[in-house]
């Protein structure tokens, strides 16, 4: 899988771009379905929301009571403070939460090193997070980190360490937060990197086996490098997940009659809880979608950097 | 794309948010009214009072019914139906379909379809903690103008309740439906242990001040050291003492975090470091296990209360008594129906709103069945409201509970009500776990709210 | 200190010493290996027993701390409430259908552009490639309101056309196409497709019948990611759906509480029978996901 980049020189060397257009004519038409549905069911509503950008608008009087603001909405998010410190909680989750990758690659490359038995058991087990409920996960975790009553406080209670305010403190909020999400997603990664693996041809192995290779070599020297696509595919999908995250930081620190989102000191609010609130809560959508605008350049540049410095396909 | 990153049961009620989505509230699906000692059978085979019993959802089965006009009601609590189903019956030109949804979900999915300008239906419930958004114009119409006129049922309606439906400049966005008076709510039987006065005459002498009802607490935690009076100071404390200045964070347009919530932040702040609460979050597991080992004698809360604890805690049945509030009554919670201009029958849709709000029949039969407090006077005329009530150990309550009613003071809703209440939270959390000072925070936060919402004043 | 001098002392003692402690280290590391995932196993598995244990439960039961870890008695009459005050296999049958023809979708669509992308060297590819991926980025929380006013223009909003919103779009989505691309760059030596199209096959026999054997491991993932994100799938049926018999599972779960009173244990056995199809097609597609060998063994050859 060597050169997927700078095709268009090699390609004139045929017979220019038309040519080469014709000669593909079937890529084209296969890639077309996305580019058509785009075009029909993503274009007009991500316009829409770039335009409300420029708008402020309450929703409550529908279409009709937009205001053309200008560059206003933008002008008060860079000045926005929570905005800023929003930005900082989910860059830390996602700094934290990539662990999971980790996990997840020495995870599927031990189910699939044939050295373990029950491999389908341990398989089956880690998707199980997956399927579990929002409102199963919320009751759980918020039980496990009781103040009071919950089995975390117990256990650390056991080796003499004082009960936590998990929840509460705007210390642990972030800690608790990403405790949860590398839970729940650490077996998705490991399907992904297991169906990955399949693609590597075992003689492979046999064959760094009889050269006399250890499991450590292998994986860095053979696994490593055949999986690097693959990778890629979860680091990037890593950073639009972690830099949307949404559901758990809600869950355990979603605000209560003497609380805001976020939990104290709004140290668990994440940029697309601040974002929900500003539109679907305090009913300022233009200011919700400059923050979604902001947002999504932020997750490009990510991944730019990424897919520049460490996720290049080369041999 | 439409690929939602909001997934379910993540955004519930503002002052129940962590409460219902960590399944808090999670007491008990039909809402057996246990003055009718229902409850007792103890989750069981409580009757079907919110649904369980087996009835066909109305909205289903009268589908398309010929010659009527058809309207669709949006609600979230499976107790209308028995005001649907009533209204069916005997009214020859309207039928209503009534769909259920989630709490929060109802109020998103009417803002969506207001936002997109088509969706919304005939009739929508709100609720008073989520109804300020929809103060602003265009989307709710004005009850007091014609066909409506609900101006004639002003007097009927218990004041303050008027008010919360009612937006700064005046128009009438919703119509009020149900109450949530509130009290202060204690074990007899952990009283009684501690040596403490048992009768509601009693205590309610001796907790003429908030002080009074701290030193109660004092008292009790000397005699049983393993109970404190309430469980959380931030709930328990904090909440009533603000709103017995009466809801929301505005007045006009000025900004009311330093005058309301300084005294009440420093009392709950002084509550805890003495200890007197439990410090025991709210509704979740930590709350409903701290109930069963009698962590706590009491709370501050609203009548709807007795609904969910009569299935959860059937064992506490008769348990339970109620006082006022030292120093001013209190609302908590209470929901109105509005109706949207997207609708195109709106006379129908005020026909069934008026049977809902503004009738005996209709407010007391949800009232029978799920505990809904009709914000309707007349309907308190019913014998029912003068009975004792078993889940109180024959107390009264029911009465007492209109008594407060009529006497809780009043606030229009604001369109930034929300956003008010999130930025004196995030305050309230430094206050209560950092230990920040709460005049210094009440400043802080109003400097922030000033930075952030339009045409407002300190 | 004589059988350091000694050859045959020396070695077969450093020979037994050798091996014995790869196979002592060995096992330990083994031993290691399975109490870590054994652990790992049960901390995944430990929130589905729970939603079991729950789903026979009153809620006055099921929020304790700490919290319950084995079956109550109220399996019956959960059960019986759930479809007392649910239309509950309708609305099961709802989802599946929304999300069984989606993923079939999906999974052909996404294919194909993967496959386009990762094995076609076209004019413009990387661009177009780069474009899409930029579409997987915006966040998509406000684009809600429009999508709403798509289906009201489109006509999607009535009778049976109500479930076209919930199906069409994003049946060739960014997401499927970017990993099958990925999949099929690793997996799929170009000789082998160039071989055929000397013998004269068409472009689409080739993905029919060369790609997508090869790539099952990649489609099984795919099919169950795609699957169970519709089947969770929350706000936007919830926006679009009007009528209790047309509710997909999730919503019509999140509809099942009462204001004042809400009994998790059926919320919870509704969540719990919905998932029991998704860990059925999970464990049926195991094979699938170890179909490892044949495709190693297609590149080898």
């Amino acid at each position: 899988m060597a050169s997927s980049t700078l095709e268009a020189g090699g390609s004139r060397r045929h017979g220019g771009t038309l040519y080469e257009m014709r000669r593909n004519i079937w890529a084209y038409i296969f890639i077309a379905p996305f580019f058509l549905l785009f075009a029909i069911f993503g274009l007009f509503p991500y316009l829409y929301a770039f335009y409300l950008s420029f708008v402020q608008w309450d929703g409550i009087g529908g279409p009709a009571s937009q205001q053309w603001v200008g560059l206003e909405n933008y002008q008060s998010l860079f000045r926005d403070d929570v905005f800023w410190k929003s930005i900082y909680n989910s860059i830390w989750l996602f700094v934290v939460t990539s662990l999971n990758l980790v996990i997840a690659l020495l995870l599927a490359f031990i189910l699939n090193s044939g050295l373990v038995r029950f491999k389908e058991f341990y398989r089956a087990a880690f998707f199980a997070p997956i399927v579990a409920s929002s409102v199963a996960i919320a009751i759980i975790f918020s039980t496990l980190f009781g103040e009071r009553y919950g089995a975390l406080n117990y256990v650390i209670g056991l080796v003499g360490i004082a009960p936590v305010d998990w929840l509460g403190s705007a210390f642990w909020i972030k800690p608790a937060i990403a405790l949860v999400v590398i839970w729940r997603y650490f077996g998705w990664n490991t399907i992904i990197y297991l169906a990955g693996l399949q693609s590597i041809n075992t003689d492979l192995y046999e064959a760094a086996r009889v050269d006399g290779a250890g499991w450590r070599q292998i994986f860095f020297r053979i696994t490593m490098p055949l999986m690097r696509p693959v990778i890629t595919f979860t680091v990037i999908l890593s950073i639009i997940g972690a830099l949307q995250l949404f559901e758990e930081p809600l869950l355990l620190a979603g605000g209560t009659a003497s609380t805001s989102p976020g939990g104290t000191d709004r140290a668990g609010l994440t940029v697309l809880v601040y974002m929900y609130s500003q539109a679907f809560q305090y009913l300022e959508f233009g200011y919700a979608a400059a923050m979604s605008v902001a947002l999504f350049v932020i997750i490009v540049v990510f991944s730019f950097l990424y897919y520049r410095f460490l996720g290049r396909e080369e041999a | 794309m439409d690929e939602s990153l909001i997934p379910n049961g993540l955004s519930r009620r503002r002052f129940l948010k962590t409460g219902a989505a960590v399944g808090g509230l999670g007491l008990a699906a039909c809402a057996g009214f246990s003055s009718e000692g229902e409850g007792t059978t103890g989750g069981g085979a409580a009757g079907g009072a919110a649904g369980g019993s087996g009835t066909p959802i109305p909205g289903v089965s009268n589908k398309d019914v010929e010659g009527k006009t058809n309207i669709t009601v949006w609600f979230w609590d499976a107790g209308l139906k028995y005001a649907v189903t009533e209204f069916n019956k005997t009214n020859k030109d309207i039928n209503v379909k009534f769909v259920k949804l989630g709490f929060d979900d109802t109020h998103q999915k009417l803002l969506t379809s207001l936002a997109a300008g088509s969706g919304a239906p005939d009739v929508c419930a709100l609720e008073i903690g989520l109804i300020g958004g929809f103060a602003a114009k265009g989307g709710l119409a004005d009850l007091k103008q014609a066909p409506y006129d609900a101006g004639e049922f002003e007097e009927d309606i218990v004041g303050y309740k008027w008010q919360h439906g009612s937006a700064p400049d005046g128009r009438l966005i919703a119509m009020p439906w149900d109450i949530g008076p509130a009290g202060l709510w204690y074990r007899e039987d952990l009283f009684k242990k501690a040596g403490l006065p048992t009768e509601p005459e009693e205590v309610q002498k001796r907790v003429e001040k908030w002080d009074d009802w701290f030193q109660l607490g004092e008292d009790l935690k000397k005699k049983t050291p393993k109970t404190s009076l309430f469980a959380d100071a931030f709930n328990d404390v904090y909440v009533p003492m603000v709103e017995q200045q009466g809801h929301g964070w505005f007045e006009g347009n000025k900004l009311q975090f330093v005058e309301k919530a300084v005294e009440p932040l420093k009392k709950a702040q002084e509550v805890r470091k003495a200890k007197i609460d439990a410090d025991i979050d709210w509704w979740g597991a930590e709350w409903n296990t701290g109930l069963k080992k009698d962590a706590f004698a009491g709370m501050g809360i609203a009548c709807w209360m007795q609904t969910g604890l009569s299935q959860s805690h059937p064992e506490l049945i008769g348990k339970w008594r109620v006082i006022k509030a030292p120093e001013g009554n209190y609302n908590w919670g209470g929901s109105f129906l509005s109706i949207p201009e997207q609708g195109k029958n709106k006379e129908a849709a005020w026909e069934f709103v008026k049977y809902v709000c503004c009738t005996k029949e209709g407010q007391n039969a949800i009232f029978k069945s799920t505990g809904i407090f009709p914000a309707y006077k007349p309907a308190w005329e019913d014998p029912i409201y003068d009975q004792g009530v078993e889940f109180y150990g024959g107390q009264k309550t029911f009465r007492l509970w209109t008594e407060i009613a009529e006497d809780i003071p009043g606030n229009v809703v604001h369109p930034n009500d929300r956003q008010a209440g999130d930025i004196i939270g995030n305050e309230v959390t430094k206050v209560e776990e950092q230990g920040k000072d709460p005049e210094q925070a009440m400043k802080d936060a109003e400097a922030e709210a000033l930075k952030r919402i339009r045409d407002i004043e300190s | 200190m004589a059988s350091v001098t000694s050859p045959e002392g020396v070695v077969p003692r450093v020979e037994t010493h050798h091996t014995g402690a790869i196979t002592m280290r060995d096992r330990i590391n083994s031993a290691i290996m399975y109490i870590l995932l054994t652990l790992l196993a049960l901390l995944s598995i430990y929130p589905f027993w729970w939603m079991i244990v729950a789903s026979t439960r009153r809620s006055a039961t099921i929020l304790t701390a700490p919290p319950p870890l084995l079956p109550g008695g109220a399996l019956g009459l959960n059960y019986e409430q759930l479809v007392a005050q649910l239309p509950y296999w309708r609305n099961t049958i709802n989802s599946v259908g929304v999300a069984g023809i989606h993923t079939i979708l999906v999974l052909f669509f996404c294919s194909l552009g993967g496959y386009a992308f990762a094995k076609f060297r076209f004019p413009g590819r990387d661009r177009l490639f780069g474009l899409m991926l930029a579409t997987m980025m915006i966040p998509g929380v406000l684009g809600i309101i429009p999508s709403f006013m798509l289906m009201r223009w489109l006509g999607w909003l009535e009778g049976a056309d109500n479930y076209l919103p919930l199906i069409i779009p994003g049946v060739a989505n960014a997401f499927g196409i970017f990993w099958m691309r990925q999949y099929i760059a690793s997996a799929i030596p170009d000789d082998l497709m160039d071989a055929a199209r000397i013998d004269g096959a068409h472009e689409f026999g080739i993905y029919w019948k060369i790609v997508l054997p090869v790539v099952t491991p990649a489609l099984a993932a795919l099919a169950i990611f795609t699957f169970m994100g519709k089947w969770n799938d929350f706000f936007w049926p919830l926006i679009v759906l009007k009528d209790e018999i047309d509710y997909t599972l999730p919503v019509a779960l999140a509809s099942l509480p009462n204001l004042y009173s809400n009994e998790i244990g059926v919320q919870l056995l509704g969540a719990t029978i919905a998932i029991a199809p998704v860990m059925i097609v999970f464990l049926l597609s195991a094979r699938r996901f170890m179909a490892g060998l044949t495709a190693g063994a297609v590149k080898g050859s």
